[in-house]
């Protein structure tokens, strides 16, 4: 159960679990409007952006700012997105699983109905509250749409449902450094940010501050970024990474 | 001790209701026995699947829809081909471009039905 605990902590069904019920569709979702259409160009980080500092790149300090570097000219690819939308109309469960395709209901286990859709590729949670977790897609974009989905579907089922405050509530990324990475170096270096409890879980997590993101390291030199509202955190968070990572670079014996 | 009723919807207990109706119809027999023959007609449909066939069919297909209510699963494979496990080849293969499976909990005694 520990290890298990440790490993679900950062990922997406975190943010089901803790943001749904609470403070995750309180009506104020103004944060997305800014990221409605995201332009590649002004969010994937440019190399000029980074200055040329080669010392920086063997500091062991583990303080945050990280200080200035050369972009790693890797860019995490977004591997899933977690949205959840208001359909502002009470829903009657049953009614919805025995009419739509792709249904789940087993109230005894889950008070929500599960559906899937194949395209985009997603699976989301329907609540009787008129609430809804959209999980799996790529980018914003097709979270949003997979989400307009299944609110067609529950319209057409007979529910007056609204699409009522959208909101992006966690994004995970992942990439490759393509070199081994010595984990237990880095952990002792930067105790205050990483756990790393090879017996719990192979990878090292590490909390990053600014931005606020948790990272799973792996000794294969994989890397996942989860935690964050908006994309260009996950890139930020690899960038400041990255000359850590090369610092701890497994040297063949 | 009540069995599923779902065989009910087969060509098998079509004909039989239809029998019953029109003895029932014809006052030849009471519509409490109609009912105890179909009750009769449910347990011995799950206990013949379950104890004495002994043919096997395996069976794929792309699944369509799916759908879990009330214990009950549905799922509608498209292209589904059925292959009897006999040794003998291919005969006996049987191809349809729909087909339902409806399937119980086995709380009495197991069933998995097919409308």
């Amino acid at each position: 159960m520990a290890s298990s605990n440790h490993f679900t902590k950062p990922t997406s069904s975190q943010a089901i679990d803790d943001d749904f019920p609470s403070n995750a569709l309180t009506p104020h979702s103004s944060r997305y409007a800014v990221r409605e259409s995201p332009n590649p160009s002004a969010i994937y980080p440019s190399p000029a952006h980074f200055q040329n500092s080669p010392s920086s790149l063997f500091s062991q300090s583990p303080a945050s700012p990280f200080g200035t570097n050369v972009s790693s000219g890797i860019v995490p690819q977004l591997q899933n997105i977690v949205s959840t939308v208001n359909l502002g109309c009470k829903l009657e469960l049953k009614k919805i699983a025995l009419h739509a395709r792709n249904a789940e209901y087993n109230p005894k286990r889950f008070a929500a109905v599960i559906m899937r859709i194949r395209d985009p590729r997603t699976t989301a949670l329907i609540f009787s509250s008129g609430k809804m977790v959209c999980t799996g897609a790529k980018d914003e974009e097709k979270s949003k749409l997979a989400a307009r989905k299944y609110a067609r579907v529950i319209q057409k089922l007979g529910f007056p449902a609204k699409f009522k405050d959208f909101k992006i509530q966690n994004i995970v990324g992942s990439c490759d450094v393509k070199f081994p990475i010595r984990l237990e170096g880095l952990v002792f270096a930067h105790s205050q940010f990483s756990s790393y409890e090879p017996e719990l879980f192979p990878g090292l997590i590490y909390r990053m501050y600014t931005p606020k993101i948790v990272l799973l390291i792996f000794v294969s030199g994989k890397v996942v970024l989860t935690g964050a509202k908006v994309r260009q955190e996950i890139y930020d968070a690899f960038e400041n990474i990255y000359p850590i990572l090369k610092s701890y670079k497994k040297v063949p014996t | 001790m009540s069995a599923y009723q779902h065989y009910r919807n087969t060509t098998l207990g079509n004909c039989l209701e239809e029998a019953l109706e029109e003895l029932i119809q014809s006052q030849n027999i009471s519509s409490d026995l109609g009912i105890h023959v179909l009750m009769q007609f449910d347990r011995a449909m799950n206990h013949l699947l379950k104890d004495k066939v002994r043919n096997k069919f395996g069976f794929k297909g792309s699944l369509y829809a799916y759908r879990y209510c009330d214990n009950v699963w549905t799922y509608v494979l498209k292209d589904a081909e059925f292959k009897p496990s006999t040794k003998d080849g291919s005969d006996g293969v049987i191809q349809v471009s729909k087909v339902k499976f409806v399937a119980c909990e086995a709380l009495i005694q197991k069933s998995a039905g097919e409308t």
